[in-house]
């Protein structure tokens, strides 16, 4: 499909003719996508991990009761039409990730039920915000899409990246993007990119790899109090725990809600806590990162988007990180 | 694959030792010996045990007080309904081992992921050289599955050491490492215990001449889903529930993130 445009004040119509069809949830005030059901309550200019849309904070496994001889289980059928309005592209290259994580050779039902009924409309990002550099990665673009806008100033550039996609564009008011206005629209990714803050050295993970035992780490160590923001940030931290809830009846719920890899507990088992030091849990986030996902998925599980910085009480830069280890 | 466990109950319990007993579960999912499952008391939560044994209705699993999952098993009674996932994980590589000599060196409970390897190993005696079992434990009192030691001998060598003895106890005192000493064994050698105790123990078994390609290593972590997902297990890019808990020696040395139990094995 040839790229369209639609001017600014029709995107309210875009946004009601995908809310016929889907649940939208967007930037809204907030760190983490929210629904949303009207276009007022959008806020294209900020951006939000939208992880906890298809992986909450805490969610049902299943729900049980006590019943004559045992237990009757149940598990929430949850498929659900979703559509995220306004990710921008470091997002999808996160989902991208997740969609390795939950739905490798083994499928997390609960994360796909949403995830294979959700459309992606997003929006290219005139102005980095000073904690990107997801071109470090070369991820500017966005890996897939169902719908993209750009805005080249009076217009959005709308694109389709589906046939869902498609469907939704073909059936809202916009003429054919001219020449000129995708030209336009390469002069301001153009732009975006040059403001982006980057490392100054080419990523090399084999480096990383070298300097394991390296003495930067006792430095990044002291500051990093392991609060566990980063991981709640990060859209690709996937980490949970598993635990019931139980009511006066006998009945109740297993469930499980994010974890992070920084807290103490979570290498402890009854014999030993596997990373009590806390340098071998700072170690750990960053080398999942950058290391060991690329050893495991084939892609590095830091997208550039240094949501982990903008929340990091200790102001932990993963860019200086680079810096020092590549 | 799944989170939903299938509900069963408990046929029988046998108080092993102080702290431990053995539950004979109902299940009819098979499995291979170094295997563990996922046991659910629900609304108490779900723990990783190695399956340390079959019988003809299921597995048996022998479990340590040591948690809310495992305090609250062991005030259940035979007949309760339990849940149970999997089986998970890679087993032991008994079949590599046909045709060699194998040394089985158990810690404390770390006898139980062993179990299914012992039996295996007796019901095809003939597919295998030498077979022998080092075991240490606490105390005597301690000890797993005293009650079978007889039959084992009948097919397999055997020797135990107790870090503390009793008034009754006539055997070896003092650690596993010192057993080895004693002997000259040539082979495989499968190995599950203790972190401390694994760590020494890889130790002697280079020593001894043992190839890093031929030490198996079951590791312990804390497998909440089994499914490599949940991340809690993770030993570098590793899943202990996925790749592991059996491990090559020389495959757990090249981890970047060295696993605990072989800080200073070098």
């Amino acid at each position: 499909m040839q790229p369209k445009k639609i001017g600014k004040d029709a995107l309210a119509a875009l946004f009601d003719r995908i809310k016929d069809e889907y649940e939208v949830y967007a930037p809204a005030g907030r760190e983490f996508f929210e629904r949303v059901t009207s276009f007022h309550e959008v806020e294209l200019s900020r951006r939000a991990t939208a992880k906890n849309i298809f992986f909450p904070p805490e969610q049902s496994l299943f729900k049980f009761r006590r019943m004559e001889g045992g237990y009757d289980i149940k598990m929430d059928g949850m498929k659900r039409k979703v559509a995220l309005f306004g990710a921008r592209a470091c997002d999808t290259h996160a989902i991208n990730m997740m969609d390795r994580y939950m739905m490798g050779d083994i499928e997390d039902e609960y994360y796909a039920n949403i995830r294979k009924n959700c459309i992606i409309v997003g929006i290219t990002c005139n102005e980095p915000f000073k904690s990107c550099f997801c071109t470090y990665f070369g991820n500017f673009e966005p890996c897939f899409y169902d719908i993209w806008l750009t805005d080249i100033g009076e217009h959005y550039i709308i694109e389709a990246g589906s046939r869902a996609g498609e469907n939704i564009i073909n059936s809202i008011q916009c003429e054919d993007a001219s020449r000129e206005d995708m030209e336009m629209k390469m002069k301001v990714i153009e732009r975006a990119k040059e403001k982006m803050s980057i490392p100054s050295k080419k990523f090399d993970a084999s480096a990383f790899s070298e300097r394991y035992h390296s003495n930067i780490w006792h430095e990044i160590m002291e500051r990093c109090i392991c609060c566990g923001k980063c991981n709640f940030a990060c859209p690709t931290c996937h980490c949970f725990d598993v635990f019931d809830t139980i009511n006066l009846d006998g009945s109740g719920e297993r469930k499980r809600k994010w974890d992070s890899c920084h807290f103490y507990d979570y290498a402890r088992t009854s014999a030993e806590n596997f990373r009590k030091e806390r340098i071998s849990r700072v170690k750990y986030r960053v080398y999942d990162k950058f290391v060991f996902s690329m050893e495991r998925y084939g892609m590095q599980a830091c997208v550039g988007c240094g949501r982990c910085y903008d929340v990091c009480p200790a102001e932990i830069d993963l860019r200086e990180i680079i810096e020092v280890m590549a | 694959m799944s989170f939903i466990p299938y509900l069963t109950k408990i046929e029988k319990i046998v108080q092993e030792c102080n702290d431990t007993k053995t539950f004979w579960v109902e299940y009819s999912n098979s499995f291979n010996p170094g295997q563990f499952v996922e046991i659910s008391v629900l609304g108490y939560g779900e723990a990783p045990i190695s399956i340390a044994g079959g019988y003809e209705n299921g597995i048996m699993l022998s479990i340590r007080a040591a948690g809310n999952v495992t305090k609250k098993l062991h005030n259940m009674k035979e007949g309760d309904v339990v849940g149970i996932r999997g089986p998970f994980g890679k087993p032991w590589p008994v079949n590599d081992v046909m045709g060699e000599n194998l040394l089985m060196i158990a810690g404390g409970i770390g006898l139980a992921p062993l179990r299914p390897c012992i039996m295996h190993a007796i019901e095809n005696r003939n597919d295998y050289g030498e077979v022998l079992l080092l075991y240490g434990a606490r105390s005597p009192v301690q000890m797993l599955y005293r009650r079978e030691y007889e039959e084992w001998r009948k097919s397999i060598d055997m020797d135990i050491i107790v870090d503390r003895g009793d008034e009754s106890w006539k055997g070896k005192i003092g650690l596993v490492t010192e057993l080895m000493d004693e002997v000259d064994f040539k082979g495989y050698a499968f190995v599950c215990g203790p972190p401390v105790m694994m760590k020494f123990v890889s130790m002697k078994l280079l020593e001894m001449g043992f190839d890093k390609s031929k030490i198996f290593l079951s590791l312990e972590r804390n497998m909440k889903c089994g499914m490599g997902i949940c991340g809690h297990c993770a030993i570098a890019g590793k899943y202990v529930c996925l790749d592991g808990p059996v491990f090559s020696l020389e495959d757990a040395m090249t981890m970047l993130e060295k696993p605990v139990e072989l800080e200073g094995v070098l």
